[in-house]
């Protein structure tokens, strides 16, 4: 199917089967070809010829779609399988065998190309929605039920929007100046969370950093890697590269797990472009979670009491793609009077999964009700996130569950608790 | 077969089917690397129902079926190699019972491993097999290839935790063996069915027995400069009387393996380490941890390191369990042998290994269980296409095989045989024994559609018999288990064989065997034949005494963790009856504690069923049969018994009771408490030296003499409360006081044991003693003592209840043997189809026990 590395890193498994537990859709379906260990299966007997190309798109494109990417087997690995690397390779192979039908091309093309790359036009579309929502045709549109399965699912996972655009000039220290650190804004972040991002900027300034925007930055090109588009992917990343390493930063700092990932396997992604390769690990060498950052970073502690009941849901893409698992947690304990509660499985992924949940609804909504029957019993007032997709998704999910809770980004608890909003 | 195959979506949902060859290439494999096949197709029951449907079509259209839990079996148990479906049992992952009081859970078979152990956790109980892949693999698969792990050394393998197995068998028959009362009178097919790999029937549910979560536990690391040493180490802590939960060794090559991987800090430069583990309460833990320190600097360990915090111990656990994860990392396959030999002799193999596989020129590492003499040689594999190489591999692997083979020991200890280990069956079993399973195979299986090939080598010559010979006296006592079986031809061979009937003691012979024409007895079949301190067993003749035996182990400070209230009572009839008092919460009962049994069988055929170690999953489990069948199914001439230490401080508390509820009331509290107790019963007043009240409770315990303290006033202290006044006492034994009272059955009274599942006995027992009659409870054991004026009636009341209930002694001549038992158990039609094809004339015991 594809080159000797990829096969020789299929052989590394030995199908020992401790990642079916980590494995949420294993959860689900109960079945091998929905695991880790069987989906690697079928990858190798591709590769090994027993699968022809021309049946890619049957069985086997059907259960290696329903993977969600969330790479909890990588941590469960005790042989260090590289899942999340060669599950994007097989799914490259699958698209090249695949001819999409015109809707579809359709969204492809206005959502990877002519809206993810370009902040102005997102921004413009939140607004717009922003009017949508406003009018109560959301709602109307909601009820009737009419949008074709795909749209339904973007408009599920569209949360209530509000507007909090930042400007590109960089935002000043507050108090001594202890560094300056460019901010990586995501796209979709920045347009229909935008006030996550606002959190982020003045959370930085009030621990003594100047913050640059970079304006030539652009998506980081995750969506396009993983559906197929890895051309696309590394033009995104070029420009990245060349937007912020044309300045001095202490860190690149970002607030999306996936994002984030995506922004540190650039030297994966560009291995083979001998122009960009170093650049590429010299760019990811300064990419940093602002969780992470913040952890080590938190030279003016919050003082004002929020007493809240805070659960946390990791990021799957932050927790096992990046292996940032404490410092969100240690940034919450460092809020006063805020009492976190762990989930029974925090790092479980919650369905969203970069763009899962509008390509496999219907099981991204099982994985869904899992999270949130976990979140529920742990009574929490507010489910703290530290990734785009799954805020979203969680707005969605405590929607659906009818819960009273409120999803939140954990730099927002943090803002909240520097009182910055009066 | 493919349309075949088709047809089994017409009998269940075509959702609970996969036929597609794509997904299909999902279920090629378990977690073994060397075996692979398609199957025709994988089902998914969600209920015993289904299993039931999907049996009776496998048998309609001849269909082989292939049980699979979670698929991490090491010998390709769960491949379909010759085909047919493979039944995933993913959708039955329930438990289905949690009953803290009696202990107990029952399981579906993808339950998994470490969830049930959370589960148990959360009410202080604690499940101990923990196979190293126990945070995926089901409880269905462990039960398949009876699953050890660390902890074997003291808590044993997964065996001796199943109490009773949902079946269905290949017929499509639905049946329960064993259940929630210990020890029931039945063949004990559940023992069987353990470590039978799918071969037998599909397990659909299991009754687990659960102990104590140990309120404490500490782990430490010694470091020596060889392995020998370290070996060294472990015999002197085990001859001290000690008892650690886990003791773990790693030799260097396979240290630095792990160490390149995790960075755990192992003591690379080192030749080998130990890990070692204790619990128990938690006064007991330092005293426990300084002796094992001081005895292996003793024994030149070069370092010791005890881990002060939970995260110090993980990154200790974390090292080990990487073992292979780490070992993939070197090279794309690796072969994993799984070997037992008696503990002792583990330096010497480790030895011989080594020269075979430098001979071979393969790589090897090894992680292993010290306690329990169970060996991992772990060889590499860096090319597997070089045909030459796995040939080399392979051929390594065999003479490692036979290494412990000549040990004495197994060619799988906890692994399994599958498909990757049937061959070497017959290196370690003779044709006698294969056959026995042969016939085991057969009965359950006629048509040989459940796991087909696995296990049981395909070609099996034909075993030798001896000569028929007429025995020379009558009583007949043979002095070997060949005379034995001489005689038993001769008479299975006469046109109208006699009724002949086994005598040991002769504890039975007064009122049971009256219709004997002829008597086999163990008289001649005694003493001590192999005593291993080192090993923690003893192998005596069938008539050897227990109290002789008793006498002889105690000068050694060592013990046979079993009793009789009858002082003639010999060890084969002890076994042969599965008569366990009230240790066997504590040490297991006699199924468990019986390792190997010589059998001289009706048909003149002598096999020695089991090994002398206590990991061995090398086909059926031939011992679990003879042990409680009442010498229906041969004679025992031999018997292999697991040994303890004496422990160093035995103490009991005893308390006055005016009234059984009330008694019956603290025991029930009493229960949450036994870690370390050896006895929790409620005797009459009178049994008890010193007491003035209708009924006393007496609470034993023993072990070290910390864990002793500190459960003994936890005892007293709960009985404070409850308003009564314990006393505690040096000089009382719940095994002393149990004894006393059953050997003080007069000649003109019948005694009944009765068995109920722990948590329901007090409610009957409150019922049976409405009568005034005199009653003794063992409370753990769910076992009521009686000797009441209308036996007929008692039995009545237990059975309505859900128990059995056996006669233990009875005036001469009141009972016909049937009477004895008047308990027709699920599994009856097995039970006969066993006894007709190992006598088949009938001979043997016959009418002596509920076949």
């Amino acid at each position: 199917m594809t080159t000797d590395p990829y096969l020789t890193k299929l052989q590394q498994c030995i199908h020992c089967g401790l990642c079916l537990e980590a494995c949420p859709t294993y959860a689900v379906f109960g079945t091998e070809m929905d695991a880790p260990r069987g989906r690697i299966a079928l990858m190798r007997a591709a590769a090994e010829g027993r699968i022809a190309p021309a049946a890619y798109n049957g069985a086997f494109a059907t259960h290696l779609n329903r993977c969600l990417a969330c790479r909890a087997c990588e941590t469960a690995c005790p042989s260090g399988v590289q899942y999340g690397s060669l599950i994007e390779t097989a799914r490259n192979v699958i698209e090249q065998q695949r001819t999409p039908g015109a809707g579809e091309r359709l969204l492809r093309w206005l959502g990877l190309r002519q809206l993810m790359p370009h902040r102005g036009r997102l921004r413009l579309l939140a607004r717009l929605l922003k009017l949508v929502q406003a009018s109560g045709l959301q709602g109307l549109v909601r009820r009737a039920n009419a949008l074709p399965k795909t749209l339904a699912a973007m408009d599920d996972i569209l949360p209530p929007l509000q507007i909090e655009f930042g400007g590109s000039a960089p935002a000043p220290a507050i108090g001594p100046q202890r560094g300056r650190v460019a901010f990586f804004t995501g796209c979709v972040q920045d347009a229909f969370l935008s006030p996550v991002n606002a959190a982020t900027v003045r959370v930085l300034q009030r621990n003594g950093f100047e913050v640059h925007f970079v304006p030539a930055q652009t998506c980081c090109g995750a969506a396009h890697a993983h559906s197929g588009e890895p051309e696309l992917a590394r033009e995104l990343a070029r420009r990245n590269i060349d937007a912020f390493l044309a300045g001095q930063f202490d860190a690149v700092l970002n607030n999306a797990g996936g994002c984030g990932l995506m922004l540190k396997e650039y030297p994966h992604l560009l291995a083979d472009d001998p122009a960009y390769a170093g650049r590429a690990r010299q760019f990811a060498a300064a990419v940093q979670d602002i969780t992470q950052f913040l952890a080590d970073n938190l030279h003016t502690p919050p003082q004002k009491s929020l007493n809240l009941r805070v659960t946390y849901a990791d990021s799957c893409h932050l927790r096992h793609g990046q292996k940032v698992v404490q410092p969100p947690r240690h940034l919450l304990r460092q809020i006063p009077g805020l009492a976190l509660v762990e989930l029974k499985q925090p790092d479980r992924c919650c369905g969203s999964a970069g763009v899962y949940n509008i390509a496999q609804p219907d099981t991204a909504a099982l994985i869904l009700d899992d999270k949130m029957a976990d979140i529920a019993a742990t009574g929490a007032q507010v489910v703290a996130t530290s990734n785009t997709g799954c805020h979203m998704q969680l707005i969605a999910g405590v929607r659906r569950a009818g819960l009273n809770a409120r999803v939140l980004h954990v730099v927002q608890l943090l803002d909240e608790a520097y009182d910055n909003n009066n | 077969m493919t349309n075949s195959i088709e047809t089994l979506k017409t009998i269940l949902p075509p959702e609970q089917v996969l036929t597609d060859p794509v997904q299909l290439l999902a279920y090629e494999m378990d977690a073994g690397l060397m075996d692979r096949a398609m199957p025709d197709g994988v089902v998914f029951p969600r209920s015993a129902a289904d299993v039931v449907k999907l049996a009776q079509w496998a048998g309609r259209h001849n269909i082989p079926l292939v049980a699979r839990a979670v698929g991490t079996g090491l010998a390709g148990g769960a491949v379909a190699h010759t085909g047919g479906v493979v039944v995933s049992f993913s959708q039955m992952n329930k438990v289905l019972e949690f009953d803290d009081l009696s202990r107990r859970a029952v399981a579906q078979p993808t339950v998994v491993n470490q969830k049930l152990g959370e589960l148990v956790a959360a009410a202080g109980l604690y499940y101990p097999p923990d196979p190293a892949s126990g945070r995926t693999s089901g409880i269905g698969g462990n039960i398949g290839t009876n699953a050890g792990g660390p902890h074997c050394f003291k808590y044993g393998v997964t065996t001796n935790y199943v109490t009773g197995l949902q079946v269905v068998l290949a017929n499509g028959q639905q049946v329960q063996f064993g259940g929630k009362a210990l020890d029931a009178p039945e063949y004990d097919f559940t023992g069987l069915l353990v470590g039978s790999e799918g071969t037998l029937g599909l397990i659909t549910a299991a009754t687990l027995r659960l102990v104590r979560q140990p309120p404490g536990v500490k782990t430490m690391m010694a470091v020596f400069n060889s392995v020998e040493q370290a070996g060294e180490a472990v015999s002197a802590i085990i001859a001290r009387g000690l008892v650690p939960a886990t003791m773990e060794m790693m030799d260097r090559q396979i240290m630095r393996i792990i160490e390149d991987y995790t960075h755990a800090g192992l003591p690379v430069e080192s030749e080998a380490a130990l890990i070692l583990e204790v619990d128990g309460h938690p006064a007991s833990l330092s005293p426990q941890i300084e002796e094992i320190s001081a005895l292996v600097r003793q024994h030149h360990a070069t370092n010791v390191q005890v881990a002060h915090t939970e995260a110090e111990r993980a990154a200790i656990w974390y090292a080990r369990k990487s073992a292979a994860g780490a070992l993939s990392r070197l090279a794309p396959a690796y072969y994993l042998v799984d070997g037992t030999v008696p503990r002792s002799l583990l330096a010497q193999a480790l030895r011989e290994i080594n020269d075979i596989c430098r001979q071979y020129e393969v790589h090897v590492g090894y992680v292993f269980h010290a306690g329990d003499g169970n060996l991992h040689p772990l060889i590499l594999i860096p090319d597997p296409t070089d045909k030459t190489h796995i040939e080399h591999v392979h051929e390594a692997g065999r003479k490692i095989v036979q290494i412990c083979v000549d040990k004495d020991g197994s060619i799988t200890g906890e692994h399994g045989v599958g498909l990757e280990k049937r061959d070497y069956m017959p290196m370690m079993y003779s044709p006698a024994e294969l056959g026995a399973m042969w016939d085991i195979k057969n009965l359950f299986d006629p048509a040989g559609l459940m796991n087909p090939g696995k296990v049981l080598p395909l070609d099996v010559a034909a075993p030798e018999l001896p000569a028929p010979q007429p025995p020379a006296d009558s009583p007949f006592a043979p002095a070997s288990a060949a005379e034995a079986a001489a005689a038993l031809r001769h008479w299975a061979e006469l046109p109208a064989p006699p009724a002949v009937r086994i005598a040991g003691g002769g504890s039975k012979a007064g009122w049971l065997m009256t219709d004997a024409a002829a008597l086999l007895s163990t008289a001649n079949l005694s003493g001590i034949r192999a005593y291993a301190r080192d090993d923690f067993y003893v192998t005596v003749g069938a008539g050897t005494r227990l109290a002789d035996l008793q006498a002889e182990l105690a000068a050694d400070r060592m013990w046979a963790p079993l009793l009789s209230p009858w002082p003639e009572a010999t060890v084969g009839g002890i076994v042969a009856t599965s008569f366990n008092g009230p240790l066997r919460m504590r040490y297991g009962g006699l199924r468990d504690l019986t390792l190997t049994a010589t059998v001289a069988m009706p048909d003149g055929r002598v096999i020695r069923a089991g090994r002398p170690v206590v990991k061995n999953v090398a086909g059926y489990d031939l011992p679990k049969l003879f042990v409680g069948s009442h010498g229906t199914l041969g004679l025992l001439t031999d018997i292999t018994l697991k040994l303890a230490p004496l422990p160093r401080r035995r103490a009991g508390v005893i308390a006055p009771v005016d009234e059984l509820g009330a008694g019956l009331a603290w025991g029930r509290e009493l229960l949450r408490l036994c870690l370390v107790s050896s006895a929790l019963l409620l005797l009459p007043g009178e049994a008890v030296p010193g007491v003035d009240a209708p009924y006393a409770l007496l609470y034993s315990a023993e072990g070290m003499a910390e864990d002793v303290a500190e459960e003994l006033a936890a005892v007293s202290a709960l009985l404070r409360e409850q308003g009564t006044s314990p006393e505690l006492r040096d000089d009382l034994s719940g095994s002393g006081l149990w004894a006393a009272w059953l050997a003080a059955t007069a000649a003109e009274e019948s005694l009944l044991r009765v068995g109920i599942a722990p948590g329901e006995l007090a409610a009957l027992a409150r019922q049976l003693a409405g009568d005034g009659s005199s009653l003794l409870a063992d409370l753990p054991n769910g076992l009521l003592y009686l000797r009441p004026a209308d036996v007929a009636a008692a039995r009545r009341t237990a059975m309505q209840a859900g128990g059995y209930a056996v006669l233990l002694r009875a005036p001469a001549g009141r009972y016909a043997p049937a009477e004895v038992w008047s308990y027709a158990p699920q599994s009856q039609l097995l039970m006969r189809g066993l006894k007709a094809k190992w006598d088949p004339r009938g001979f043997l015991n016959t009418g002596l026990f509920a076949v």
